[in-house]
């Protein structure tokens, strides 16, 4: 036995998990060897304390609590991601496309919640429902400037849905008929098979009311008041966010029950916009029910229809808002601010363990933030834009609840220093010395092969395959799993940019173009330069600067500026 | 084609428990364990968001399960250094607060090491994947992890001996 197998075995053998004859080459090498009595000491020792560390098992009440808060946060991860999508497309869009889709939930939106109660005549009223032939709803909802929206739907058995929102050039359509869905949009009819699946019924909506989504309920609480006036009973709820019970709630809904028939009446929606303040967003009345409807108010010509694209789908966001009216829980209400520039919810401190997180949307010209048990800095980051210190270390480890919600027109300076006066801090820009590095990728202009066929990409972090992905794209994807696994030195994913530099005509971008990858870079982030420049000719420099950049120091009232 | 959610959500149910036995052996603190599990899973997400397709995710959770509670060790080893450096002269009135402590000392320099023997120290000693898995995950021979392991073991022991020694 040589050194090298002796030191290749030696943790094996201190682990006693050596063969008889393997083990007897190591005792007569260290017979052997007597300075390698020092090896094995060393091995032994470090084992033996890893050993103790490798049984520690985590309490099962740690895992529970672990789990729940992962899963709400990659769903939070997810409504935030579709809230973008929707911010987005509200930008590229004309409003009452949402507004459509949002008009056809908010039925739903009473009944499913309701259904939380849980009570005998919560009940009656799924029941009542689930009888139903047809219904009108007429009401409004806000809008982005804060105008009234009108809204009618009409309901019908066993499968006939139709939502018209807003009036003239504006006006929006939703209409389901079996298993087929019609949108109407600036002058033109899309249309798609929703599968049997799709289908719209009342039974449907009776299956929502009775079994609601627990996946998507859980997430966030409700507290549920019941009072009776006689001819109605009110239903009144309050719901909290997607961030745990300890949020406040920010959204309420009024119910009116007919007490006779068990029927809804009524419904209102409002949003807390601060100090206890609620504004009224929607209105819907439900009438005639079972008042026969005529089949050719849910048509629409076939030869009228265009076919629903991929990118039609995608602006609007389609797969989530629309072939499902009665499913409300993921959607965005305008904030309105009524003037004001930003509301910042009273801060409540929270000492309770456990992960804190936020949750943000924007709609319109205004962003709206949740924070749970988050950080000054976290929080200040956010609105501020830019790297925070806390050097107190008080204020630095304080945790609190809230909600702000701020208009676009307040530059980031502006926020901090109104997020300060409810906090209790003040904020100071400062500067920090640093060095910026620009990741700069270019290509030599060569062919290469592409492939259109769109595929996926794969990672263990040392390596990364892709099929039909852009160039581009692909190199973020290296270079930030390289910089996850310590493969690139020097990276600073909050200073330093990747520049992917084509000076050419954009249909000519070789970093848009599909192309497959295979490349395993463990050895290091040089072989993926060979790569991408014997297979791509793409080079890669680098060039840093020292930079000085903004720093925003927050710190209690008293003290000075240091 | 199922939604990255439900493929996060599997994937915390399917090795959740493997990710926080992870977390919490290396940063042995229920909190930060927390911490970890949930950045590993976010990170999880936004790879399935991103619509790539981890082809073992068990050992890409570990690794970064791994890698995010040596960051924490390491960060919090620095500022221990920088407030206190006597803390383990002060504990070491008591056996098992020594025992703790050297433990906390092992995972503090394993969370100093090179990426590579760090890793394979970890998943080998606190895991106790054999060589042959761990090399395949890593993309190296299983001869080159045997010799991560042993470099890791070694200094890892140099440097306890170094604080003793103090």
């Amino acid at each position: 036995m040589n050194r090298a197998e002796f030191e290749s075995k030696l943790s094996d053998y201190v682990r006693g998990e050596l063969s008889a004859a393997e083990a007897q080459q190591i005792e007569t090498y260290l017979t052997e060897h007597p300075e390698a009595a020092d090896d094995l000491e060393a091995v032994r020792t470090v084992l033996e304390l890893s050993a103790d560390i490798g049984t520690a098992e985590p309490p099962d009440a740690l895992f529970t609590a672990a789990r729940a808060n992962a899963l709400a946060a990659i769903r939070a991860e997810e409504q935030n991601e579709r809230k973008t999508q929707l911010a987005a497309f509200w930008q590229r869009l004309p409003r009452p496309v949402y507004l459509s889709g949002l008009a056809a939930m908010l039925a739903g939106v009473v009944f499913g919640v309701l259904w939380q109660g849980t009570s005998s005549a919560w009940a009656e009223v799924v029941a009542e429902v689930r009888k139903l032939n047809s219904v009108r709803v007429e009401g409004w909802f806000r809008g982005e400037e804060g105008e009234q929206v009108p809204v009618q739907q009409w309901i019908k058995t066993p499968h006939f849905f139709r939502s018209t929102v807003g009036t003239g050039a504006a006006r929006r359509e939703v209409v389901v008929t079996d298993a087929k869905m019609r949108i109407y949009m600036d002058s033109i009819w899309y249309g798609e098979d929703l599968g049997a699946e799709g289908a719209w019924s009342i039974d449907k909506v009776a299956e929502q009311l009775a079994l609601p989504e627990r996946g998507k309920l859980e997430l966030r609480s409700y507290q549920i008041e019941r009072e009776d006036r006689g001819a109605t009973v009110l239903f009144s709820i309050w719901q909290r966010s997607s961030l745990g019970s300890k949020t406040p709630a920010d959204i309420r809904y009024e119910v009116e029950v007919d007490a006779q028939t068990r029927l809804p009446n009524h419904s209102r929606v409002y949003l807390d916009v601060g100090q206890e303040d609620w504004e009224l967003v929607s209105e819907l009345n439900y009438l005639d029910y079972n008042v026969p409807l005529a089949d050719e108010l849910f048509a629409v010509a076939d030869d009228a229809i265009q076919p629903l694209t991929e990118s039609v789908r995608n602006a609007l966001s389609y797969d989530e808002q629309f072939p499902d009216p009665f499913v409300p829980w993921n959607r965005t209400f305008y904030m309105p601010l009524d003037g004001m520039d930003i509301i910042v919810h009273p801060p409540s401190d929270d000492p309770s363990k456990g992960l804190g997180g936020l949750a943000s949307s924007t709609a319109g010209e205004i962003t709206r933030y949740e924070f749970h048990r988050t950080r000054l800095a976290e929080i200040a980051r956010n609105l501020g834009e830019m790297p925070v210190e806390v050097p107190a270390q008080k204020l630095a480890e304080q945790r609190y609840t809230t909600r702000i919600a701020y208009s676009h027109r307040l530059t980031p300076t502006e926020r901090i220093q109104r997020l300060g006066r409810r906090f209790g801090f003040v904020a100071d820009v400062a500067e920090r010395q640093g060095t910026k590095t620009r990741w700069i990728f270019t290509q030599d202009g060569s062919e290469f092969p592409t492939n259109s066929q769109a595929g996926g990409s794969e990672t263990n972090g040392y390596n990364y395959y892709a099929t039909g992905h852009p160039l581009g794209f692909a190199i973020r994807g290296m270079l930030e799993n390289a910089a996850l696994n310590d493969l690139v030195k020097g990276y600073n994913e909050d200073l330093d940019e990747i520049e992917l530099q084509w000076d050419g005509a954009a249909a000519d971008n070789p970093f848009e173009r599909p192309v497959d990858i295979a490349i395993d870079f463990a050895d290091g982030w040089d072989v993926a330069l060979d790569y991408l420049r014997e297979h791509f000719g793409v080079e890669m420099k680098r060039v840093s600067e020292p930079i000085t950049y903004e720093v925003l120091v927050l710190r209690p009232p008293s003290e000075g500026v240091k | 084609m199922r939604r990255p959610t439900d493929i996060s959500a599997e994937a915390v149910e399917h090795y959740g428990r493997l990710v926080l036995k992870v977390a919490y052996q290396i940063v042995a603190n229920a909190d930060e364990a927390q911490e970890v599990f949930q950045e590993t899973f976010l990170r999880f997400h936004a790879a399935c968001v991103r619509g790539e397709i981890i082809a073992h995710p068990k050992a890409w959770l570990c690794r970064v399960a791994t890698n995010a509670a040596f960051k924490i060790r390491r960060y919090q080893h620095r500022a221990l250094l920088c407030e206190d450096e006597d803390i383990a002269v002060e504990a070491d009135a008591d056996k098992d607060a020594e025992h703790r402590l050297l433990m906390d000392r092992v995972r503090d320099l394993a969370a100093e090491l090179p990426e590579r023997q760090r890793m394979v120290f970890a998943l080998r000693n606190f895991e106790g994947w054999p060589f042959a898995e761990i090399a395949a995950r890593l993309g190296c021979s299983e001869e080159s992890a045997r010799a991560s392991e042993y470099k890791a073991l070694k200094k890892i022991r140099a440097h306890l001996g170094a604080d003793h020694k103090d």
